[in-house]
């Protein structure tokens, strides 16, 4: 374990106070900081921790309010995909959050923590910073690029990294256009999933949060009637797993076509991808077979197989479960 | 319960021997209150890339001495230096008269050693004479000031900290050939800053040599050395099995119908012992001595394994004090599966223990440092060519079977005595990569044998157009066919058979099995089925934990017995039926026995048990074995009590018999005993009880030859006598005795009796420890092999699994899973059955999710198969698709027939594989990685 220190924050200001020092980071349910700071895999780790569970008034609570659903960001995982509003008009929320790791892990782990975890490839998670890799050093290498990179990108390296997004909620907010509230600004998702540059001292970030920032709030605009969403995820297991392809869907249906397709792919890049040309495939289109499998292909499309030394398996079925998870993402909105 | 074991109890003497080193106790913290608040924490320092070694000064070659000074040299030997890097040693040897070495003498140290060279003698016309180097190290550029100054730190060491050649030095690597070896530890005052600080020492590499990788490569005659063997990167053994004209599988693969040929692919690695690392503590009380010079203080180490015997072994070897010095505790546990064995952080920590004046050190590995030292299974292959005729009887087997890390001959045990095959030729080829260390997990149930052979069986079906489960009833040796092999006679209990058959009914595999590929599901999914079984390389040992250890006397003097057991933390069944199991043998009531310890060989969270080979519930023969012993130990002493030390039995004549004091300074102890009167008539042996004389603790046994006691033997000489103490020889014996309720009794007239309380009351602790039944004698006649004749005892197992294959997306759901395993006659039938389940958690989580991934370049591990949340857990069970059957049947080579379930209790995963072949027409590539969907979209070319 990294060594560190752990203070209770009591308010927001005092979160905010505190977070602002140097070497600081904010910790939520710990299910990820944890694990990072257990296996000491950074020469970047934060040596003072600020728990935000102890702030009043807490920020875990779910409401509609003002046109959006207001999550707080110390909302759990469980919480989120137990809540009945949530299931019924922002389904693929739910589903994500449901699709999140173990029982356990959901109760834990919260959907600030969620948007915010550190990158889950193998090389940047090995114990003792062993690989000096470009994301914690930008003198590093991404060993991804010609090592084992069985779970990595099909959309080409980010920033010279291709480890894959790991948060099952970030493709869910892209695609809702959500609001993501900080203590120094209000983002738009869609912003907020930009990844730093590795010459940036936040590239070890799946965001672009500054530092001491913190997320207080997500926002999700209530879907237009006649909207639908769902969230499709593959993985190895079903029991507990991170997602290797994941899709988050939202349409909007009126006179039996569609009006408005967001398609957001997860897992498949550094970043949530947005599948534009799925998006275009679908509008005007009624939801069946035909039109889902023309948005999977579409959404496949343009994707970078990594090579593959010998011994280990390749990347390459990911461009296929692409094609069959927005497929069934788009029919699940049906 | 029966107490009639027709067997001998073979147990080795010295564990039972209660002044023997060892004593397996099982608590994870150990139970010494002078450790309270005393102890350090150490972490390790281990290699961050596969092939290397750390930079050195040279080092000093000090002396050459005489190991064996062999015999009949007519003339002085030539002394020849190789390797550890220097140039220039010349020594020469001087004769004696008698034709032995009598003496080396160094002429030239040489110079730029880094490390001791070996010596060879040659010549001379003589044979036998050996020596070794004497060298000290030169200094290794290891950089440990930052650690040590970093606060709470207590010390930093490493092979340079040790005399060179000693078994501490030789504990921490200086060169190596796989990633994650340990270099160095630090102790400090808790384990976090250990952990930390060893980030802090800086070592200083040679170039690493190029990493050998691929299994296939590393045959090629180019390949870069992996220096994993003294020569080459492979190894290899052959099995044969010939006719009576000494024709082989040349031959019968001329004389049969048809011929096929099969390269299987290579399967993924797997992890052995993937549970959390365990701690290993060691301290010394009085004089810890060093490597060179013994201490006069005690050594008391602690571990968490399935093999005590080896851990007190390394554990005095490491610390280099004699055996009745060392002390030793154990957490018993299971291997395969299982528990995480901690041999090495115990034998280390004696040593820095011993290095920092016998303060005690508890030694904790972090996870990947576990991964890397802890034993993992190979990934292997099969490349062979078998004969069969259009009936689908095999008649030859000709092949490789590839190993990469070793034990390839491992993997041909399944198919060698499950099925007839009268012409074998097969060489197992053990290929050594720069991988992490590598243990067999042999054949059973598993990836390795199983997975290649059970594909071929069901290709040749489908060449034949024949049922795959017709094919294997075909080639199934008989229940009371001899072993082909082995000098044993027939199987003790050839179960598979029976495992195959119940597998077969249970699952309605005869209406289900259509041919490959030729099933689709309303839903637009493949069907598939298959069944597999096999006979297991072994079973035949059981007991919770291997070891059974109980414990009465001493501090417990109210007739109570304390058991000490590993076995499962997620239920405490199998624990409760061995303590039954106690109570009855020695007739206590279920009270008076407590359990000591609680287990750790869970395989899951939710399912428990560990399915490795040692933990068997189903028999806990150890326990059984252990109470025997101490049943006989109490009894005895029961003899020598009132009301029974009274009673003659008809037909007895009560021996008799005098001590003698010793008179040798400072005197006041029993030197021996004269037979007055050796009795007759004596069916056991009496007991010895010795009184007065002003003395104390002094006790004998006594030996009986056809009914007369012959011979007395001093035990303990005791201490304090001023007189000749009386000495009583009992006319009662422990065979004449039984027990109940607490109190033990003559069979012949139960109202003399003694409570177990008054026989523990001022009795030395007597400690029982007993291994359960490993050498395997039958206990009953089967066909032509009489009872008391040699056997293989093993365990069998076989599955039927009915999968559906989502062919564009490569998932695969278990419909339904049946797993027969043979549990001889179960005793604790929960624990059997929870054993299956993780039996097929364990085979979903191999088959279907993750293997060990290496990184191409280093070899380090980078994702596990069964480590933090791969690992597979009851959520992974589908769980109205299980199906267990407990193939009861008793065993005729252990008491209350049981036997071991072992390894196969895995659930025979490989048939998932092969019921995905029946679903989907070909066998998926698993290329070294996972069993998991992408390589079955591979198969279907919907991936690369
Ligand atoms: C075995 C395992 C499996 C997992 N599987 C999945 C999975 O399938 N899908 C998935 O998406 N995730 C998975 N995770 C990751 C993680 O558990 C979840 O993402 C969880 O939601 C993280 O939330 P947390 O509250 O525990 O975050 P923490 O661990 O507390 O924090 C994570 C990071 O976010 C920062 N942070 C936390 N809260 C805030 C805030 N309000 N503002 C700014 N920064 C903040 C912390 O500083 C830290 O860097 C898994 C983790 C494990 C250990």
């Amino acid at each position: 374990m990294n060594l560190f220190t752990h203070v209770n924050a009591t308010t927001i200001a005092e979160a905010t106070a505190a977070t602002a020092k140097a070497g600081t980071a904010p910790i939520a349910g710990g299910s990820d900081l944890l694990t990072y700071l257990r296996t000491m895999c950074s020469p970047n780790a934060p040596t003072n921790l600020v728990n935000l569970k102890t702030v009043v008034p807490s920020m875990a609570y779910i409401k509609e309010e003002g046109g959006f659903l207001k999550v707080g960001a110390l909302t759990t995982l469980t919480a989120i995909a137990n809540d009945s509003t949530t299931l019924a008009k922002y389904t693929a929320l739910a589903q994500a959050a449901l699709s999140v790791a173990s029982p356990e892990l959901r109760n834990q782990g919260t959907i600030g923590g969620n948007i915010c975890q550190k990158p889950r490839c193998q090389y940047f998670r090995f114990d003792n910073d062993d690989f000096k890799c470009l994301r914690k050093d930008p003198a590093g290498t991404c060993f991804a690029l010609t090592g084992v990179n069985t779970y990595h990108s099909v959309f080409g390296p980010l920033n010279g990294c291709v480890a894959a997004l790991p948060s099952d909620i970030a493709p869910v907010l892209v695609a809702m256009n959500a609001n993501i509230v900080t203590t120094v600004k209000t983002w738009k998702a869609a912003d907020f999933f930009v990844v730093p540059n590795v010459a940036d001292a936040r590239r070890e970030q799946i965001n672009a949060l500054a530092a001491g920032e913190i997320v207080t709030e997500i926002q999700i605009p209530t879907p237009a009637t006649g909207s639908k969403s769902a969230y499709m995820k593959w993985s190895f297991r079903k029991s507990i797993d991170f997602p290797l392809v994941s899709a988050a869907v939202l349409t909007t249906v009126a006179g039996g076509s569609v009006t408005a397709a967001s398609i957001v792919l997860g897992a498949v890049y550094g970043q949530p991808r947005v599948a534009t040309g799925a998006q275009t495939a679908l509008v005007g289109q009624a939801i069946n077979a035909t039109s889902a499998t023309a948005a999977g292909t579409a959404a496949a499309t343009g994707t970078t197989v990594l090579p593959t030394p010998g011994g280990t398996n390749s990347n390459s079925y990911k461009v296929q479960i692409i094609k069959v998870m927005v497929q069934k993402a788009v029919l699940a909105t049906a | 319960m029966s107490l009639v074991a027709p067997y001998t109890v073979v147990n080795d003497p010295k564990l039972h021997d209660p002044m023997a080193a060892m004593i397996v106790t099982g608590r994870l913290d150990f139970p010494d209150d002078r450790l309270a608040g005393r102890k350090l924490w150490a972490a390790v320092k281990t290699s961050t890339n596969a092939h290397g070694s750390i930079l050195a000064d040279a080092g000093t070659i000090t002396a050459v001495n005489v190991g064996n000074a062999g015999s009949a040299y007519t003339s002085a030997p030539t002394v020849t230096f190789t390797g550890g890097g220097g140039t220039g040693a010349s020594a020469t040897a001087t004769l004696s008269a008698t034709g032995t070495i009598s003496g080396i003498t160094l002429n030239n140290a040489g110079s730029g050693y880094t490390s001791a060279p070996t010596i060879t003698l040659t010549g001379g016309a003589g044979t036998g004479a050996t020596a070794t180097v004497a060298f000290t190290m030169g200094k290794l550029h290891i950089d440990t000031a930052a650690a040590l100054a970093f606060p709470g730190v207590r010390g930093v060491f490493h092979a340079g900290s040790f005399p060179a050649g000693s078994s501490a030095a030789g504990a921490f690597a200086t060169s190596w050939t796989n990633y994650g070896v340990v270099i160095a530890a630090v102790v400090a005052d808790d384990w976090e800053t250990a952990r930390w600080a060893c980030n802090l020492v800086n070592v200083t590499y040679n170039s690493p040599l190029p990493v050998v990788f691929d299994a296939d490569a590393a045959m090629s005659a180019s390949s870069p050395l992996s220096g994993r063997q003294a020569t080459g990167n492979v190894t290899t053994s052959t099995q044969t099995r010939l006719d009576a004209a000494g024709n082989g599988a040349a031959y019968g693969l001329a004389h049969c119908d048809k011929t096929m040929q099969f390269t299987t692919d290579w399967t993924p690695t797997q992890q052995h012992n993937p549970i959390h690392p365990k701690t290993g503590l060691a301290y010394f009380t009085g004089d810890p001595g060093s490597q060179t010079v013994q201490g006069t203080g005690d050594c008391y180490g602690f571990s968490v394994t399935q093999n005590a015997m080896s851990h007190l072994n390394s554990l005095y070897s490491s610390v280099n004090m004699p055996q009745q010095q060392t002390h030793y505790s154990a957490h018993a546990c299971g291997g395969g599966f299982g528990d995480g064995e901690s041999t090495v952080q115990m034998s280390m920590a004696a040593v820095l223990s011993q290095a920092l004046g016998g303060a005690p050190v508890v030694l904790k590995l972090s996870r990947k440092d576990h991964n890397h030292i802890g034993g993992r299974q190979y990934d292997t292959k099969g490349v062979f060519n078998i004969g069969y005729n259009k009936d689908g009887t095999i008649v030859a087997w000709q092949g490789g079977w590839y190993g990469n890390g070793g034990g390839a001959s491992g993997m041909w045990y399944g198919p060698r005595t499950t099925y007839k095959i009268p012409y074998i030729d097969w060489t197992a080829y053990n290929i050594y990569t720069n991988t992490p260390a590598r243990n067999s997990w042999r054949d059973v149930a598993d990836i390795e044998g199983g997975g290649a052979f059970e594909r071929c069986f069901d290709l040749i079906a489908a060449d034949l157009g024949m049922d795959p489960y017709a094919l294997r009833q075909k080639n199934l040796m008989g229940v009371l066919d001899h072993d082909q092999d082995g000098t044993k006679l027939i199987w003790s209990d050839k179960c598979v058979n029976d495992c195959l058959a119940q597998a077969y009914s249970a699952s309605g595999y005869a209406t289900k099995w259509h041919a490959p590929n030729t099933k689709t599901l309303p839903d637009g999914r493949k069907h598939g089925i298959a069944i597999g079984g096999r006979q297991d390389s072994h079973g035949g040992m059981s007991g919770g934990g291997r070891y059974g250890h109980i414990m009465m006397g001493g501090t417990h003097t109210n007739g109570s017995v304390e058991m000490y057991m590993g076995g499962s933390r997620a239920s405490m069944g199998p624990q409760a039926a061995m303590m039954v199991v106690v109570a009855e043998v020695l007739g206590l009531p279920y009270s008076a026995v407590r359990l000591a310890e609680w287990g750790n060989g869970d395989i899951t969270l939710a399912d428990g048990m560990q399915n490795g080979s040692s933990h068997t519930p189903g028999a806990g023969s150890a326990f059984y074995m252990a109470a025997l012993d101490m049943r006989t130990r109490i009894f005895n002493r029961a003899c020598g009590l009132a009301p029974l030390n009274a009673v003659v039995p008809a037909g007895v004549t009560q021996a008799k018999a005098t001590a003698v004091l010793s008179t040798v300074f400072p005197g006041g102890t029993i030197a021996s005993f004269t037979i007055t009167n050796g009795g007759s008539g004596y069916t056991g042996v009496p007991a010895v009880t010795i009184s007065g004389g002003g003395g104390t603790s002094a006790s004998a046994t006594a030996h009986v030859t056809n009914g007369v006691v012959d011979s007395i033997v001093v035990t303990n000489p005791g201490s304090g006598f001023t007189t000749v103490p009386t000495v009583v020889i009992s006319a009662v014996t422990p065979d004449l005795l039984d027990a109940a309720n607490g109190s033990i009794f003559l069979k012949s007239d139960s109202t003399k009796t003694v409570t177990h309380a008054t026989c523990t009351s001022g009795w030395d602790p007597q400690i029982s420890v007993a291994q359960g039944w490993g050498s395997y004698l039958r206990t009953a006649a089967v066909g032509d092999s009489p009872i008391g004749s040699a056997c293989n005892s093993t365990g069998a197992a076989a599955a039927c699994i009915e999968v559906a294959v989502d062919t564009n997306t490569g998932e695969v759901e278990i419909l339904s899973y049946v797993n027969a395993t043979s549990t001889g006659t179960t005793l604790f039938k929960p624990g059997v059955q929870k054993e299956m389940m993780s039996g097929n958690e364990a085979g979903i989580g191999q088959w279907l999710f993750y293997g060990d991934v290496y990184d191409p370049t280093t070899a380090a591990v980078l994702q596990m198969s069964h480590g933090c949340f791969s690992h597979p857990t009851a959520m992974d069970l589908y769980p109205t698709a299980n199906t267990y059957i407990e193939v009861q049947h008793n065993s005729p080579s252990g008491p209350l027939g049981c036997h071991g379930m072992a390894e196969p209790a895995s659930g025979e995963g490989n048939v998932i594989w092969q019921a995905i072949y029946n679903a989907i027409g070909v066998f998926p590539d698993h290329n070294h990685g996972a069993g998991s969907p992408n390589v079955i979209l591979k198969a279907l070319g919907k991936a690369t």
